[in-house]
C-alpha cells in the first residue's frame, strides 16, 4: 500500500496495512537542528541541512531520512511573510515577527515572547490601530500550487498544508500572556476584539491558500495552545464564550473550501476540549501529549477513538529524551497496541524532537513503529 | 469587626478589586489592625482562591486577577505594616533555571506565595546556579524555588542543587514545571515538588513550619 492511501484510510477510521508514520510532515513533527545533525551522523547521511524555522531552530527533514524512517507525510506551507521593521520601542536583542510580537532568542532554539506590543492597550481602538500584516500579499502564495502539484505527481506520501491560524497563541504573544488571561475577566472587549481580528486575518489567508491548493492536499493543519501540563489555561466557560465560536467559524470556513481532513494542534492537557473541538469540526488531534493530565491513551481511544484521529503520541518529556532504546521500543509498542485498532491513528513524536534526544532513540522509535505497526 | 474582614475575603474570592480596596480602607477606618486585615482578609481570601484552583474550579485568569486584588489591598497596607512591625512568613528566592526563558508558571507561584504572606525575591529567567547562590547569600531565604519548562534545561536542576549544597539542609529547595515530576524531584534530592502554583504554597508552608 502506498503512503497516501495508508494515511487516508487511517484518517477515515479504517485499518490500512500499517500504522502511518509522520516524521517531518508537519511543523509539529519535525526536529531541532542539533538533534537532526546527530541523527544524520548516525545514519551516515551527509547532505546539507536546511533550517526552516530560525527562532526554534527546526529543520526540513530530508528525503533520505524520511525514507529510512518510512515516513508517510510530506508538508507544504505558505512562503514566509514580508519581514517587518521593528518599532521604535523595540527591546534590544529581541527579534520582531510579522505580528509585531517580540521574541527573546536563547540557545538551541529556545525563544519566548517578550514586551508585547499591545501589552499596555486599554481599548479596542488600540487593537484595531495595531499594524496588522497583510494576508493578501501575493508573495506568500507564489509557487504554492506548483509545489502541491509536484508532490501530488512526484511523491507517494500524503500531503499536509500548514496554515497555522492561531488565535489564542498569537493573542498571547501580542498582548502578553498575563494580560491575555486577565482580559477574559477585566477587559473582555479587548479579548474579543483581538482574537476576532486575528481570525479575520486567517480567514483571508485561508481563502487564498485553499483556492490555490484545497483540492490537492489530504490534510490541513491549524494550531492553538489552550492547555497546560495540568489542565485548560482558561475556564471551560471562558473557552466556550470567547474562543470556541471563533474556532467553529474557522473550522467551518476551512471545511467548506477543502475535502482535506482538519488537523488541530493543542499541547498539554487538551482532553478537556475534545468534545467541543469535535463539535467545531476537528478531524485530527495533535500532538496527544500523553504525559499531561487526563491524556492517557487508553482513555482517549475509548472515549473519542471513533470520532477523532490521534496524530502523535510518542512521549517527549520522559521517554524519548531519557529512556533507553529498549524502553522507547517498549513504549512505542504499547502506544500502538492502544491507539491503532480501528485506524484513526498516525504515529509521531509529541511535538518537535529537541536537542537532547539521542539518535539511537529515534531509530528505536521509528523502527519499532514499522515492525510493530502492521495490522493483521 | 469580623464582618468587614469577611467582606474583604469574599471580595477577593469574587475577584472584585474595587471591593477589596474598599474593604481594606473600611477595615482600617474601623480601627482593625493592618496585620489582621492582611491575614484574615487578604491572605484568607487567597487561601480560598488556592483551594478553588487546586479543585479545578478556577484557572489562570482567575488566579491572576485574584493576585491583582491582593496587590491592590497590600498596596494600601504596606506603609502601615512596616510600622506595625510585621514580618513575613519567610523569604523565598525564585527563578527559572539557566537556559530557560519561560516565566508564566514561576510568576504564578511567586504571586500565590506572596498571597500567602511570603516575601519573594524573583530572579527572573535564565538564572545560573551562581546567580541563585549569590541571591541566597544576599537575602538569606528559607526556600529557593526552581522553575523549568524545557526538558533540554532539566540538567540545570541538579546542577543548581549541587551549587546550593553548602546551605542545606537548612535551606529548602522546591522545584516545579511541566516536565518535572514528584519522582524526578525525589531522585535529584529536592526538598519538595508541586504540580501547580496553589499546591506550591502548601509545599512551601509545610517546609517552613516551625522555622
Amino acid at each position: 500500500m502506498e503512503s497516501r492511501e495508508r494515511v487516508i484510510m487511517a484518517l477515515s477510521h479504517r485499518e490500512p496495512d500499517r500504522v502511518p508514520i509522520d516524521f517531518g510532515g508537519t511543523t509539529f513533527t519535525t526536529i531541532q537542528v542539533d538533534a537532526y545533525e546527530a541523527l544524520k551522523g548516525r545514519l551516515g547521511i551527509a547532505t546539507a541541512t536546511t533550517i526552516v524555522n530560525q527562532r526554534a531552530q527546526l529543520v526540513a527533514v530530508e528525503e533520505a531520512v524520511k525514507e529510512r524512517f518510512r515516513a508517510d507525510v510530506d508538508g507544504i506551507g505558505l512562503n514566509p511573510p514580508a519581514p517587518r521593521t521593528p518599532a521604535a520601542n523595540h527591546p534590544p536583542g529581541a527579534v520582531t515577527d510579522e505580528w509585531g510580537a517580540r521574541w527573546l532568542v536563547g540557545v538551541r532554539g529556545e525563544h519566548v515572547a517578550t514586551d508585547p506590543p499591545l501589552g499596555k492597550a486599554q481599548s479596542v481602538a488600540e487593537v484595531e490601530a495595531h499594524p496588522w500584516p497583510d494576508p493578501a500579499d501575493p508573495a506568500r502564495y507564489a509557487g504554492l500550487r506548483e509545489k502541491a502539484l509536484a508532490l501530488r505527481t512526484g511523491s507517494k506520501r500524503a500531503v499536509a498544508l500548514a496554515l497555522g491560524c492561531q488565535m489564542a497563541s498569537l493573542a498571547r504573544n501580542i498582548r502578553g500572556y498575563e494580560q491575555w488571561c486577565t482580559d477574559f475577566i477585566l477587559q473582555p472587549a479587548i479579548a474579543q476584539a483581538l482574537m476576532r481580528r486575528l481570525l479575520d486575518h486567517h480567514l483571508a489567508l485561508a481563502e487564498r491558500a485553499l483556492a490555490a491548493v484545497g483540492d490537492l492536499v489530504d490534510v490541513v493543519t491549524v494550531s492553538d495552545d489552550l492547555a497546560t501540563q495540568e489542565g485548560p489555561m482558561i475556564s471551560p466557560a471562558a473557552y466556550r464564550k470567547f474562543v470556541k465560536p471563533l474556532q467553529q467559524e474557522l473550522f467551518g470556513f476551512l471545511r467548506a473550501r477543502t475535502p482535506a481532513k482538519l488537523f488541530y494542534h493543542c499541547c498539554g492537557a487538551a482532553s478537556f476540549f475534545i468534545e467541543d473541538l469535535i463539535e467545531a469540526g476537528m478531524d485530527i488531534l495533535n500532538p496527544v501529549q500523553v504525559s499531561a493530565r487526563n491524556m492517557a491513551p487508553e482513555e482517549l481511544k475509548r472515549r473519542y477513538g471513533s470520532r477523532v484521529t490521534f496524530w502523535g503520541g510518542v512521549d517527549t518529556q520522559q521517554l524519548l529524551p531519557y529512556g533507553t532504546p529498549a524502553e522507547v521500543a517498549e513504549g512505542v509498542k504499547r502506544l500502538i497496541d492502544v491507539m491503532a485498532p480501528g485506524g484513526g491513528f498516525v504515529l509521531g513524536t509529541v511535538h518537535n524532537v529537541r536537542p537532547e534526544v539521542p539518535p539511537e532513540n529515534l531509530e528505536a522509535l521509528f523502527d519499532t513503529a514499522w515492525t510493530h505497526g502492521r495490522y493483521r | 469587626m469580623g464582618h468587614t474582614l469577611h467582606d474583604i475575603k469574599t471580595a477577593l474570592i469574587d475577584l472584585d478589586i474595587p471591593g477589596v480596596e474598599d474593604g481594606v480602607r473600611r477595615a482600617l477606618a474601623e480601627g482593625i489592625g493592618p496585620v489582621a486585615v492582611l491575614e484574615e482578609g487578604l491572605i484568607a481570601g487567597m487561601n480560598g482562591i488556592g483551594e478553588q484552583f487546586k479543585e479545578g474550579e478556577i484557572f489562570m485568569p482567575e488566579l491572576l486577577v485574584a493576585a491583582k486584588a491582593m496587590q491592590a489591598g497590600t498596596a494600601i497596607l504596606k506603609p502601615l505594616l512596616t510600622g506595625a512591625g510585621h514580618r513575613s512568613r519567610g523569604t523565598v528566592v525564585i527563578g527559572t533555571i539557566q537556559g530557560d526563558l519561560h516565566d508564566i508558571g514561576k510568576n504564578l507561584v511567586a504571586m500565590m506565595l506572596e498571597g500567602a504572606g511570603f516575601s519573594i525575591v524573583d530572579l527572573g529567567v535564565d538564572v545560573s546556579p551562581e546567580a541563585f547562590a549569590a541571591a541566597v547569600e544576599d537575602h538569606r531565604p528559607q526556600v529557593v524555588g526552581l522553575s523549568c519548562l524545557l526538558t533540554s534545561t532539566m540538567p540545570q536542576l541538579p546542577a543548581t542543587l549541587q551549587r546550593l549544597a553548602a546551605y542545606r539542609p537548612q535551606l529548602k529547595i522546591v522545584i516545579g514545571g511541566a516536565p518535572v515530576t514528584q519522582a524526578y524531584a525525589e531522585r535529584i534530592g529536592a526538598d519538595g515538588y508541586a504540580p501547580n502554583a496553589a499546591a506550591a504554597v502548601d509545599r512551601v508552608r509545610a517546609l517552613t513550619t516551625g522555622d
